[in-house]
């Protein structure tokens, strides 16, 4: 790997290396440009240093302490925040469906929540190229969505028991279902740059971190690509200040590493390193908020999920957990809310499966144990769905200092009205899918998941953090890119538009460089 | 306690070499002395996780409140906390002193000297909000509690005992799985 000096001017400093800063720092380094990529946390190598054990994998989840607020406090770490080369991408499940088309335009269509400044064509052949780059698994024919312009290279995963059963539980109802789209390799792939990647062995541990590279975080996908282009990326890093010159421009990114204070010279920043750190990071430094918007507008896609036991052993850890899915209910005819949902069958781990259970329900002792007993029974299904921006849900710096020595994050979550009424409608499906598959002793996870919003991008510089091209309505040469400038929350699963995103911001600001 | 079946798995190829590490330290973690809390909280703490995940004191399957301890003592947690609580530790520590609160006013004894039953109605009044005691009277007793049963489910179902009991295997994956076919 090619290595700079801190003392000369890179072209751009990247903060974070997770699904916003990687496809940035691959086309970067792919036009010539020097790169240097700060993480926080560590590279890790997945064969010799991650276990099949939920508990020791905990490595991979934001270790500094979030304060969660409101009344629908969220869980952090585990449920949505990632450390280390490849960020929340090592834990994520790899469900990569795209977004359609009306995704992007719900207050047009509902006259609630935001529009977004750009369509989906802006971002259609970044998600072509990247399903290629990653090796994506899906259906030849997706029945939702657009006509394709290009196929899933690779054919569907196997379908685990959970995605059997809503299959079967979605029949009788006349629900529509498909095999969903996962970035996993249902077969050896080979990539320029990345070699060959061997297919997915169903170990089903996606969330505790990948072993074998079948799943495209980006540690094996995209981070190769943009060291082989002679990026730097340098793990261990963690940021704390960004310096401005004179003329109002950042000059350089302060970090923390090995117990040293270093400072990297740099020509532009992009910021990605997500929709909580991304903006404490600029409220800690007074930076980019002439809007006052930086931090505002949080938001977490509604995810109930329904458990249910099933009589056939089901080895429910076996698998990609997100086999199957259903877009049926993306704008329901029966709907009393504005957007809609995804419904996604889901495999669980053990500790996982237990921790849930006693959360939602409460249950402790005998009974604990009792139900526990029936872990290689259970099945789970959830819905992922759109989320709105409120003034009552955001970021703030508290009073707190974490490890580090910087104030702790503070996050108000409240699910709205339209969430709660998505929520119940969605509960009720999928209870009936459940029932439907022969599910007993149903429960319910009232859940919300990813971290969304808070440097919202859009075209008027009063209600916006950056443009539609990632770049700060007050910094000219800081950029954000990743999950905090979505202004809607989508009901597609973050990751893929992050990275495609990402693609776009990448190149329109080449396109400027000229 | 832990089936010969389990350590000839565990020994065997289908294991990886960091997973089996990992699962063999964990079935030596344990301590009598305890790294965070004090003798008292600590022998408090195990009677209360021992309730909640019945098991009884002279069998247990996992040692959870020596793995808290740990956890607390080594400084990691899950990287949030409930805004209405204090840090982990301090939440511990408070919630400790009002269930002795609690069991001193209704019962005149200490938690270890009740009966299981008796243990388990009271923690319920602590899961319900409705336990008696000053230090309820400003300490979130049911967020309390689901921090406390939530961690405790998670170390007991992450010990290879507990999971054998669930006739759990996924950990021996190094060859992968066949998907079964319902």
């Amino acid at each position: 790997m090619r290595c700079y000096p801190t003392n000369e001017t890179v072209d751009a400093v990247i903060i974070g290396t997770g699904a916003g800063g990687s496809p940035i720092m691959a086309r970067l380094a792919k036009a010539g440009l020097k790169v240097v990529a700060l993480e926080a946390g560590n590279y890790w190598n997945p064969v010799a240093d991650f276990s099949t054990d939920e508990i020791d994998q905990n490595k991979l989840f934001w270790p500094h302490e979030r304060l969660s607020a409101g009344q629908d406090p969220l869980a952090f770490g585990r449920n949505n925040s990632g450390i280390g080369v490849g960020g929340s991408t090592l834990h994520y499940t790899a469900y990569t469906p795209r977004p359609q088309p009306d995704n992007f335009a719900l207050k047009t269509d509902f006259g609630l929540g935001e529009d977004w400044p750009l369509q989906y064509v802006d971002l259609e052949a970044y998600y072509d190229e990247l399903e290629q780059n990653l090796g994506i698994s899906g259906p030849a024919v997706y029945p939702w969505g657009p006509a394709r312009k290009t196929s899933y290279p690779l054919p569907p995963l196997a379908l685990n028991t959970a995605a059997q059963l809503m299959e079967r539980g979605c029949k009788p109802l006349g629900i529509k279902t498909s095999p969903a789209a996962n970035a996993a390799l249902s077969a050896a792939y080979f990539q320029e740059h990345i070699g060959w990647r061997n297919a997915c062995t169903n170990r089903g541990f996606c969330q505790a971190g990948c072993t074998t590279g079948a799943k495209a975080s980006m540690d094996v996908t995209l981070v190769p690509v943009a060291i082989h282009f002679g990026a730097e990326v340098r793990p261990n890093a963690f940021v704390t200040e960004i310096i401005k010159n004179k003329s109002g421009e950042i000059e350089a990114i302060v970090y923390r590493k090995d117990g040293q204070e270093e400072k990297q010279l740099c020509k532009n920043v992009f910021l990605c390193a997500g929709a909580v750190e991304t903006p404490r990071l600029l409220l800690i430094n007074g930076l980019a908020n002439s809007s006052g918007q930086v931090g505002k507008n949080f938001m977490a896609n509604t995810g109930l999920q329904v458990w249910g036991e099933f009589d056939e052993l089901l080895d429910p850890w076996i698998g990609i957990p997100g086999g199957l899915i259903s877009e049926a209910m993306h704008r329901p005819v029966d709907a009393d809310f504005a957007g809609g949902y995804l419904i996604q069958s889901i495999g669980v781990m053990p500790v996982t499966y237990a921790s849930q259970l006693a959360r939602a329900t409460g249950v402790w002792g005998e009974e604990l144990r009792e139900r526990m007993k029936a872990y290689k029974n259970v099945a789970g299904i959830n819905m992922q769905g759109d989320c709105l921006p409120y003034e009552h849900n955001y970021l703030e710096l508290s009073d707190e200092l974490d490890d580090m020595g910087l104030p702790k994050p503070r996050i108000h979550f409240t699910n709205g009205e339209n969430e709660n009424r998505m929520m119940a409608h969605a509960k009720k499906v999928m209870e009936d899918i459940w029932k439907n598959a022969g599910a007993s002793h149903l429960w319910t996870m009232d859940r919300n998941a990813h971290t969304i919003g808070t440097c919202r991008m859009g075209n008027d510089p009063e209600r916006n953090v950056v443009d539609k091209n990632g770049q700060s309505f007050d910094i000219p040469n800081l950029y954000i890119a990743d999950n905090s400038i979505f202004p809607s929350a989508l009901s597609a699963n973050p990751s893929l538009t992050i990275m495609a995103l990402s693609y776009r911001i990448a190149d329109a600001f080449l396109k400027g460089l000229g | 306690m832990i089936a010969d079946t389990f350590f000839a798995l565990l020994n065997s190829d289908r294991v990886t070499e960091p997973t089996r590490k990992v699962l063999l330290n964990r079935l030596t973690e344990t301590t009598d002395s305890s790294a965070f809390f004090t003798v008292e909280e600590f022998a408090l703490l195990r009677a209360v996780t021992d309730c909640l995940t019945a098991q009884p004191a002279e069998a247990r399957l996992a040692d959870v409140a020596t793995m808290i301890d740990n956890r607390l003592a080594a400084q990691t947690g899950p990287g949030w906390r409930f805004d209405e609580l204090p840090t982990d530790g301090t939440a511990y520590q408070i919630g400790l002193k009002g269930i002795s609160e609690s069991v001193l006013l209704l019962y005149h004894k200490n938690f270890t000297d009740l009966s299981r039953e008796e243990q388990n109605n009271l923690l319920k009044t602590v899961q319900q909000g409705n336990a008696p005691g000053e230090t309820w009277k400003t300490f979130p007793a049911t967020r309390f509690f689901e921090l406390m049963l939530t961690e405790t489910a998670e170390h007991f179902y992450s010990h290879p005992a507990a999971q054998q009991e669930i006739n759990y295997t996924g950990f021996a994956d190094a060859q992968g799985w066949q998907v079964p076919i319902l």
